[in-house]
């Protein structure tokens, strides 16, 4: 199988970029969880909400395809994605092998009760680590 | 001091709430007091702040607040915390050019997000859970 298109396994780590210019959306002086609106997807999220596998990256080069000012990184595991119901799909692009989506919490979506619920779900409850910042 | 000056009343009558049956609305005058100085701390260190250089929010991808999006948050906010309501956990941009004021506290999560247009709705959920959206602010009641 192509390299990147196999199956995500349950113990593999997800990496979900935070934007620092998105302020407060992680701030350990607030809060030791991110903001939900770190899960909202955004206009180019039309096939799910983007994220790296970590076994494909190295926190410090997932922070370099940030486009301005650096970011943190949340921490996912897919197991724990799954065992609430998140599916999740390989998806590997050209500059990024290791990039997956969640195909239910799309940008046509993302406003839906349920979906928002997944997005407060991730940040309240799967979301491992945030590290960081990187700058 | 403020930036902001309060031109009229959202006419908003929700309440951030931190448990079942347990409204944050305090009656007590230490509580009060304590609700009062979060939404302060909330609108000095970063409405006041975003308001003098709203750029700083900027991100691709992502659409920042407008000056009157922020102008409108420091109104919410400064009413909310009249009202005595409880302040927010954290204020953060939404991404699509709103503000969100977000509350947790036990197993209660909510995000009271003022649109870039102009409405506010308050979300709420338990344990992860939807429990209800209820508009505040419709979009054409706001003024700038």
């Amino acid at each position: 199988m192509t390299q990147g298109w196999e199956p995500v396994a349950d113990d593999e780590l997800l990496f979900r970029r935070i934007p620092l210019s998105q302020e407060n959306c992680f701030s350990p002086a607030e809060s030791d969880k991110p903001s939900k609106f770190a899960f909202r997807p955004r206009h180019y999220d039309s096939d799910g909400l983007s994220l790296t596998r970590a076994k494909y990256s190295i926190p410090e080069q997932e922070a370099g395809r940030a486009k301005k000012k650096g970011c943190f990184i949340a921490v996912l595991r897919a197991g724990d994605l799954r065992q609430h119901g998140i599916a999740i799909e390989a998806k590997p692009l050209p500059d990024n092998i290791g990039h997956v989506v969640l195909p239910g919490i799309r940008y046509d979506n993302r406003r839906e009760p349920e979906v928002e619920a997944m997005q407060v779900l991730l940040a309240q409850k799967l979301c491992v680590e945030v590290l960081g910042p990187f700058k | 001091m403020s930036e902001f000056t309060i031109t009229q009343s959202p006419g908003i009558t929700g309440k951030f709430q931190a448990g079942a049956g347990n409204p944050v609305s305090s009656t007590g005058e230490r509580e009060s007091e304590a609700n009062r100085a979060g939404w302060e701390r909330i609108i000095n260190l970063y409405l006041i702040e975003w308001g003098r250089n709203p750029a700083r929010l900027e991100e691709p991808d992502l659409l920042a607040p407008s000056l009157e999006t922020i102008k409108n948050a420091g109104h919410i906010a400064m009413c909310l915390r009249d009202l005595g309501w409880s302040p927010p956990t954290r204020v953060v941009p939404d991404g699509e050019g709103g503000i969100a004021f977000e509350l947790v506290a036990s197993n209660y999560y909510q995000s009271l997000v003022v649109s870039a247009n102009g409405g506010v709705e308050l979300d709420t959920f338990r344990d992860c859970r939807f429990v209800s959206r209820v508009p505040l602010c419709a979009p054409q009641s706001m003024s700038a």
